[in-house]
């Protein structure tokens, strides 16, 4: 797919006509206290983002490149084709072919739903939004206020870590990412009905996968030393809701996920949450409140642990407060705490961010985490500026 | 004799003079039957140093007789440009709202309550910015013809029926020959002046007037916003299907 696809995509966006494009360039800094021996203290990094589209007809073309230059981190500079597609435009439906990223879900914090792009976890592996692209050809049916997809995601994306002195690399051994699949990466078919109510103000979405699961597991090859992730096929019905009531914002999102793995457990993946907002609360300023929880329960005990798989969000409930500024920059602040009620973890964070000269964005962020004795994890604060010029 | 012809003449005064809602509904008619709708925008926001900030965006209204059907586009500044903001406005209900974010590739239903949060960081609110039904408001007391610039304008009182509304109420300056809207000033909830709006610029576009500009003016924090209509397009043979959520992600 990729290389038919490729230069064909990029001839079609070269060829005549007019490109719209946009972008921005930045530098972002990250220091960590306490850090575990042999663990850098502190990265920098330039990214940048470039998209392109052109518009043909009923279709259209779009290229987004994502490239990264980490100054110490060799792993960590590449480039990916975050979207490389071609989309053609019916009276009452579309065709996608190529690459891209999809959003699914509807919290705040974490998105059980969000299972169709592999999580770049080169760039940051707790930063969700952070994704690569994925090869896939996509039907879409659209009526009055819903819509039926139909994907077959061709490929399964490799999921690199960083160096081993970096912070954001956990991983006790090292890592060979070369991904092992069963059924030798096959293509995973995804059938989503969407749409939205009519008298209610509600939004809705299910998602049935016959495919690999965006959860995967490492094991220890003895020949080479290293570990490498196994990803395994699955049956899963995915779901999510977004439901408005005055000042308030009900959020859910569900997977139930029957495993062909003989080392995981069937499992259910379950958040719900709200947002509630106080407009004005200060001359024109905004605040809102946030409260999440999450919740994996797995079917049968003896397979991995959600410990063994990595699980995050297995018992979770985070609390939070958005403050909007409402000004001619945007400006923002979001603080909260998430606490694993299992682990006894916590991580606290705070976050700013606001608009500069009209074409800069500057963030600011502190995050402090608590472990617990056993966690994978260290006691750690972790702040992190960036800045970005936008064009 | 003379009693009865004076109490007649002030009866008939009365009879012909027109009342608020009666205004109203003439001033509506006036902007109506656009049908449908394309513009592009620009929005010049001056703060008390009298700095301006400006900002870019493209507009599309579907005439609708239960609430109109809005989708802006966000074309400056750069970090949220593509953004976009779909509205299906009812008079009778709380809008639908969904905010589309180009970065995360997002559609994000929002609560369609928030009357009087800043649009943009800018002085109009989103109840500026929504249309104005007639049926939102009530039309109490008497309207007087009174000298506004070279025109002779009703003016009139206007008060919101919504309680999220962040006025207490309105006072309108509605041009006596074309029945286009020339001023409003508004009061909120304490009932102190808060805004006031100049509308100018009306151009005739196949038929339908239209505005071209509209200068609001905070008194509160000495702010002022300029929204001019770069490019205005009506009959833009618009329906439905072209504010639809498919249309967020284009």
């Amino acid at each position: 797919m990729k290389q038919i696809a490729l230069p064909f995509l990029l001839a079609s966006l070269l060829g005549a006509g007019e490109i719209a494009y946009k972008g921005n360039l930045g530098i972002e800094y990250d220091y960590f206290s306490d850090t575990p021996p042999g663990k850098r203290s502190d990265t920098f990094a330039f990214r940048g983002d470039v998209e392109a589209k052109k518009e043909t007809g009923d279709g259209e073309v779009k290229l987004h490149l994502k490239g990264i230059w980490d100054k110490e981190d060799s792993e960590r500079r590449y480039v990916d084709f975050q979207e490389l597609y071609y989309k053609h435009n019916f009276e009452n439906s579309e065709l996608l072919i190529g690459r891209n990223i999809l959003f699914w879900g509807a919290l705040e914090v974490y998105n059980i739903a969000d299972v169709f792009n592999t999580k770049d976890t080169l760039d940051d592996p707790f930063d969700y939004d952070r994704k690569l692209g994925a090869w896939n050809v996509a039907w879409t049916r659209f009526f009055d206020n819903s819509e039926l997809a139909v994907i077959l995601r061709l490929h399964e994306e490799d999921q690199k870590f960083q160096d081993e002195e970096s912070v954001f690399n956990f991983l006790p051994l090292p890592y060979d990412s070369d991904l092992i699949t069963e059924y030798d990466r096959r293509p995973s078919l995804f059938v989503k009905y969407s749409g939205s109510g009519e008298e209610v103000q509600i939004d809705y979405a299910l998602v049935y996968e016959a495919g690999y699961d965006d959860q995967r597991y490492f094991t220890y090859d003895r020949k080479t030393g290293k570990l490498r992730q196994h990803a395994y096929w699955v049956n899963k019905l995915l779901g999510y809701t977004t439901y408005v009531h005055e000042d308030t914002i009900y959020k859910a999102e569900a997977a139930w996920v029957v495993s062909d793995d003989t080392k995981v457990s069937d499992y259910l993946h379950l958040g719900a949450g709200l947002e509630h907002t106080l407009y004005g609360v200060w001359e024109k300023r905004d605040l809102g409140l946030l409260l999440e929880y999450y919740r994996y329960e797995q079917f049968n005990d003896t397979k991995f642990s959600t410990r063994e798989l990595g699980v995050l969000f297995q018992n979770d409930l985070y609390l939070g407060a958005r403050f909007s500024f409402n000004d001619t920059a945007s400006s923002e602040i979001l603080a909260g705490v998430d606490f694993d009620l299992d682990e006894s973890e916590k991580i606290y964070f705070l976050k700013y961010d606001t608009r500069v000269l009209d074409q800069f964005k500057t963030e600011v962020q502190y995050q402090h985490l608590s472990p617990s004795k056993n966690s994978l994890f260290s006691r750690t604060d972790h702040l992190k500026v960036a800045v970005s010029y936008y064009f | 004799m003379k009693k009865i012809v004076l109490v007649s003449c002030l009866l008939a005064a009365n009879l012909f003079a027109m009342s608020g809602l009666e205004i109203a509904k003439k001033s509506d008619v006036a902007v109506s039957g656009f049908e449908s709708s394309v513009s592009t925008m620009q929005m010049v926001m001056i703060n008390s140093a009298g700095q301006k900030t400006v900002r870019d965006m493209k507009g599309a209204t579907l005439e609708k007789e239960d609430g109109d059907k809005m989708l802006m586009e966000f074309l400056s500044p750069a970090d949220v440009k593509g953004t976009k903001l779909l509205t299906y406005q009812h008079v009778d209900k709380d809008d639908d709202q969904w905010l589309y974010l180009p970065a995360l590739k997002r559609i994000k239903r929002i609560s369609g309550r928030n009357k009087t949060g800043s649009f943009m960081g800018s002085e109009f609110s989103y109840e500026d910015i929504s249309s104005q039904e007639v049926e939102k408001y009530t039309y109490p007391g008497e309207v007087k013809e009174v000298p506004c610039g070279d025109k002779t304008c009703y003016k009139g009182v206007r008060i919101p029926k919504n309680r999220l509304s962040g006025y207490s109420k309105q006072i309108t300056w509605v041009d006596k020959d074309t029945f286009l809207v020339q001023k409003v000033e508004y009061y909120d909830r304490k009932k102190s002046l808060l805004k006031t709006a100049i509308f100018s610029d009306y151009k005739k576009i196949d038929g339908v007037w239209r505005v071209g500009k509209i200068d609001m003016k905070n008194h509160q924090n000495d702010k002022e916003t300029l929204l001019i209509w770069v490019d205005d397009k009506v009959k833009a043979g618009l329906t439905d299907k072209h504010f639809s959520k498919r249309v967020l992600k284009q």
